[in-house]
């Protein structure tokens, strides 16, 4: 009696316990470590109380008293169950586990090792049974082990596929972007642009690590492609050298170099450098690199680099002159400069100096923000670079669309404009938004928001300043989550601005139907999406 | 490597003529480039997978060395029976359609190709089916008024001849062509001189096609052909040639028998490049590239014209969207296999703009509330 319960608190523990690990490791990309971090951060309780549990009852066992054995184990069990419940209920709400290949192997693996495990706890008679949480610790550390070997083979035999698939194209060109933010617009606008006069494929949405890059290559078509864009993220340095020795990128473009993920990249200086891999890559390989330089570190970095560079420089045209324009053109000695003129009129207007011709080109977006006139004006370099006509660029950046969910314009169905910036965002973008936000003529304008994450130190100072900023924009600001509750409280207010406040645990339905219900008066900007380690 | 099917046949008259140009078109694909897929349709429209590659001897055995397959409405798969049940063979990236007149050259295969999401070297669906049937081509040349035609009167079955004897003598006179609506290769076409020869053939003719395209007879006149092809952005226009007939009109026999050979249309008895006045040249092309565009047309496309030696006047006959042999006899200095490596390269560029908006999110249905529960 006394084993079949322990049998079945051992079981209890290795079902509930091993789903929240695994999935825990799914968000975390298979990091032990920050896992474990945020496994005790969200669970310590739990398992003190589980553990404890453990320990008594195995004391009790080992001193034969059976019945209270037998009555801490059942309590153990509905213990277990009724965490379960909760866990459920308050993490799987967005992302479920989802059981990719990796998953299943890894969990082929944790049934073969506790299999054995079992068969020790029979063999040493039943003595250690009741440790259910160490047995389950164990266990699954070995199996991380075994499970993170496997995969390291697995990523191998991908990136040699995709290394011999990309040496039977030699005169595919590769052209590699980079950057903290914009990178993944600039990739689009590229594509849309060049794609009028080549045959062009570019990486996926979210396909910008290592392994994605190799997954997209080995199950894309590149016979006739002339061009193929890659989006290179980066989280730790080395990532991009790791990518650009992958797919030998001949033009690279750096977007921005901010302060993206500096928990994994460690320092400020580290994220500079990994950018600069792209850079450094290219050089050695007499390729080109083209920089945002309205951006102060891509700036410094243009200036620091020596080989072949572009910088792609957006200036307030305040004259609406074209002939000042023509003018600065003229004035300029530096011709690794290329300089786009931003109209000073209501609509999103650039023009450029086109040298081949001799003419003034306009370009005119559909595009909301400054930041998107310098990603246009990246992709539109990029593609002079490449020979595109003016005629071309100007027809493809007219019809230009916003990347899904980065300033997206939608009109609601009660009739509000509605703005979804809800893709990662960062103290940049934020600020982008407000701008876009102040200059659209809506009589209530409304900002829903959790604030930004993974800035460090500083979370709490820019969430503060952006806070006071939006409170002089916007009628109400919805703050989502507790993350950054306080700051933006406290941001807010300190502006002294008219300003109605609410708060909200979560992004829930409510919240999307008021949103439907509102008409053409309001505008309702959704700012900045969490990612999952944060719900 | 592209997986390539190559679909020929078909249940058309025109069946035979398209094995020919689907093997020659399997021939000509660059082995080290592509991974071929012929597909033969035979005359009772199943569809079979051939040997890679493939002969006309092959072609005729097709029971006993095919496999017989499938496509579904909503995969790029194709699908072969093993066992009375369908299995995935091989995924298409690319299709070619080898098929001439109704059921191929229609759209109809082109339309399943879009719907699986495959592009093709060939025109889709709209200009396909427009081309083909002679009538609605006659119609939407009279609507776009550019290009000059020969005078038409379209009959159906159901109406009296004695009323279209009526019509011919009021517009335009005897003698008049009758032909087929919706049949290439010059099948089927008769010639009438008086109301005798029109009752005549008209019982014949009917036998084709239910709609019949009535047009006035040139007397001295010439023939000329010419194909127009495009590489990505950038038009390529053959030499016209000018192929010759012993009878009034190019019948079926001279277009394909010549000598009893089934040699395809390159054996035609032909004046090649044609010798003609260079402002006859200069409309020729213009026009074809003018209906290319307007068309929104894909791949090799043949037009045919008439030249009235009395009027001196210039009419536009068809427009074949899947041209016999692909008309590679046509483009000087262009191998067929060249021919062919374009136009798949082409496919893939203009891929790529299909592929943009397909689905826009509205907010419709959520406005409509519940249909289900109305109560009135």
């Amino acid at each position: 009696m006394i084993e079949i319960i322990a049998f079945i608190g051992l079981l209890t523990t290795i079902l509930i316990l091993q789903k929240i690990h695994i999935y825990y490791f799914q968000m975390n990309r298979y990091e032990i470590k920050t896992s474990y971090k945020m496994l005790l951060s969200n669970y310590l309780i739990d398992f003190v109380i589980i553990g404890l549990i453990d320990i008594l009852n195995y004391l009790l066992y080992i001193n034969e008293y059976n019945t209270a054995c037998i009555v801490i184990g059942i309590v153990a069990i509905v213990y277990k169950i009724y965490l379960f419940w909760n866990i459920k209920k308050y993490n799987y709400q967005k992302n479920k586990l989802k059981y990719t290949q990796r998953v299943l192997r890894w969990i082929g693996i944790l049934i073969s090792i506790y299999l054995i495990a079992i068969l020790l706890i029979i063999l040493l008679d039943y003595k250690y049974i009741h440790l259910s949480l160490l047995i389950f610790e164990i266990v699954n550390l070995i199996g991380i082990t075994i499970s993170k070997l496997i995969e390291y083979i697995y990523e191998i035999k991908y990136k040699n596929a995709a290394i011999k698939k990309l040496s039977n194209y030699p005169n595919l060109k590769v052209i590699g972007i980079t950057g903290s933010y914009g990178k993944t617009s600039v990739k689009q606008y590229l594509y849309s642009i060049l794609q009028n006069d080549y045959i062009v494929k570019a990486t996926p949405m979210s396909y910008n690590t290592l392994m994605g890059v190799c997954k997209y290559i080995n199950g894309t078509s590149l016979d006739n492609v002339n061009y193929l864009i890659v989006e290179m993220g980066a989280v730790r340095k080395g990532d991009i050298a790791k990518l650009c020795r992958l797919v030998h990128p001949d033009i690279g473009i750096i977007t921005s170099i901010g302060n993206q993920h500096l928990d994994t990249f460690g320092s400020v200086d580290n994220i500079y450098k990994t950018k600069n891999e792209l850079a450094d890559y290219l050089m050695d390989n007499n390729g080109v690199v083209i920089y945002n330089i309205n951006d102060k570190k891509c700036y410094k970095a243009w200036n620091e680099y020596n080989g072949h560079k572009i910088g792609v420089y957006v200036i307030n045209n305040n004259s609406n002159d074209i002939n000042y324009a023509i003018y600065c053109e003229n004035g300029e000695t530096n011709d690794n400069i290329y300089k786009y003129y931003k109209m000073q009129n209501n609509k999103q207007n650039l023009s450029y100096y086109d040298i081949s011709t001799n003419k003034v080109v306009y370009l005119s977006t559909m595009l909301l923000g400054e930041h998107n006139l310098q990603n246009v004006a990246l992709a539109v370099t990029c593609a002079r670079l490449l020979g595109i006509d003016s005629a071309s660029v100007v027809r493809s950046v007219a019809s230009l669309k916003a990347v899904d969910n980065r300033l997206q314009p939608k009109i609601g169905p009660g009739g509000a404009l509605i703005i979804m910036d809800a893709y990662n965002s960062n103290e940049f973008s934020f600020g982008a938004m407000l701008k876009v936000a102040k200059d659209i003529d809506k009589p209530i304008k409304i900002l829903i928001t959790p604030g930004v994450v993974d800035m460090g130190n500083e979370q709490y100072d820019i969430n503060y300043r952006l806070a006071a900023l939006s409170a002089n924009i916007f009628n109400e600001i919805w703050i989502i989550n507790k993350v950054n509750k306080y700051a933006l409280l406290e941001g807010a207010n300190s502006s002294n601005a008219d300003c109605i406040i609410k708060t909200y645990d979560t992004l829930d339905k409510n919240i999307f139907s008021s949103v439907n219900e509102l008409d053409d008066k309001f505008l309702v900007i959704f700012e900045n999406d969490l990612p999952d380690t944060y719900k | 490597m592209l997986n390539v099917a190559v679909i020929f046949g078909g249940v058309s008259c025109e069946h035979d003529i398209s094995i020919i140009t689907g093997v020659q078109v399997v021939n000509n694909l660059d082995d080290s480039k592509y991974s071929v897929i012929p597909i033969y349709i035979d005359k009772n429209a199943k569809w079979y997978y051939l040997p890679q590659k493939v002969s006309i001897e092959d072609v005729l055995e097709y029971e006993i060395v095919g496999k017989r397959c499938s496509m579904s409405a909503d995969s790029k798969c194709l699908y072969t029976y093993q066992f009375g049940k369908l299995k995935k063979r091989c995924q298409i990236d690319l299709a070619i359609l080898a098929m001439h007149g109704l059921n191929g050259e229609d759209g109809s295969v082109a339309a399943l190709m879009q719907l699986n999401g495959i592009s093709c070297i060939n025109c889709p669906m709209l200009c396909s089916s427009l081309c083909l049937d002679k009538i609605t081509f006659k119609n939407y040349l009279a609507g776009l008024s550019l290009i000059n035609y020969l005078p038409y009167i379209s009959y159906n079955s159901s109406d009296d001849y004695v009323n279209l004897d009526k019509k011919i003598v009021k517009s335009f006179g005897y003698p008049v062509i009758l032909k087929p609506a919706n049949l290439g290769s010059s099948i089927g076409i008769a010639v009438c001189n008086n109301f005798d020869d029109l009752q005549q053939n008209l019982l014949e003719v009917i036998q084709y096609d239910k709609n019949i395209l009535v047009e006035k007879k040139l007397k001295n006149f010439v023939e000329y052909n010419i194909a127009v092809v495009k590489f990505r952005n950038e038009f390529i226009i053959s030499s016209i040639e000018e192929p010759i007939s012993k009878n009034q009109i190019l019948t079926y026999s001279d277009k394909y028998l010549a000598g009893n050979k089934i040699i395809g249309m390159e054996s035609l008895t032909r004046k090649f490049p044609a010798k003609l006045s260079s402002s006859v040249k200069k409309k020729i092309e213009s026009w074809s590239v003018l209906l290319y565009k307007n068309l929104k047309m894909r791949g090799v496309v043949r037009f045919d014209y008439l030249f009235d030696n009395d009027e001196q006047k210039l009419y536009i006959n068809e427009a074949n969207t899947i041209p016999g042999s692909y008309a590679n006899y046509l483009f000087e200095g262009m191998s067929f296999s060249d021919l062919l490596n374009g136009c798949i390269d082409n496919a893939i560029f203009e891929s790529q703009s299909d592929n943009t908006i397909k689905y826009f999110e509205s907010s419709v249905l959520s406005n409509v509330g519940n249909l289900g529960k109305i109560n009135k």
